[in-house]
């Protein structure tokens, strides 16, 4: 299993329930293969593109980090090649190194087992609080 | 391109030595540089959205490696342009 890294732009002319529909269908096929889905990023949202693809100016960016096996990505591709409401994607295999975003969340074995949406960000907060107090005392 | 990094270098005559640059991904202890970082990436490429060489942006051989890299990946999904203008 590998941790990969998923960005694919929807076309923002697709309704909120289609895309919604879509973005379920995407990750269904992620856990119909094999993967395991750990985070569906949407925040990125509606956002203006650098250059315009198929004359669109604007797509709506969906960030995907999911565990799979190495044959998963070729399938992936293929099936959002195939559809068109997807102006682009692009599969990256995680680096797990100090990024310039963010320290990617590298949890223990042990925190996998909390809900996974809760368990990353209450667990970030005490720990840096509890490094400076020992510090300062 | 080592014109203006070596230092050893006898001056040249009535020449201005240029400051020796550093990396910035070095000094900031980047290991990995991120394709999404769209504003970090912008700085290191011209109004054009071309990438700037090693000899302006003063970056190390392994980060500008690092960083055409995830220049490219912004690029293919449509965070950063081929071409301005």
């Amino acid at each position: 299993m590998n941790r990969y890294e998923m960005i694919y732009i929807i076309d923002t002319g697709l309704e909120e329930a289609a895309r919604k529909e879509l973005i379920e269908k995407v990750s269904a096929l992620i856990s119909a293969n094999g993967g395991e889905i750990e985070k569906v990023d949407e925040t990125w949202g509606k956002r203006r593109l650098a250059y315009a693809i198929d004359y669109k100016t604007e797509g709506w960016y969906v960030l995907v980090t999911f565990k799979a096996p190495a044959e998963l990505p070729r399938e992936l591709e293929r099936n959002l090649q195939i559809n068109e409401n997807v102006l682009r994607y692009l599969v990256v295999k995680l680096v797990e190194k100090r990024s310039s975003v963010k320290p990617r969340p590298v949890r223990p074995v042990a925190a996998e087992e909390a809900p996974a949406e809760e368990a990353p960000v209450e667990e970030a907060a005490p720990v840096e609080e509890a490094a400076p107090a020992q510090d300062a005392e | 391109m080592s014109e203006d990094r070596g230092e050893r270098r006898p001056r040249p005559r009535g020449g201005r030595r240029p400051r020796r640059k550093v990396c910035a991904f070095c000094v900031d202890k980047i290991e990995y540089i991120d394709y999404k970082d769209i504003n970090r990436l912008r700085r290191f490429t011209n109004e054009r959205g071309k990438i700037l060489p090693r000899r302006m942006s003063g970056n190390c051989a392994k980060h500008q490696r690092q960083l055409s890299e995830a220049i490219k990946r912004a690029r293919a999904i449509a965070l950063m342009p081929y071409t301005a203008d």
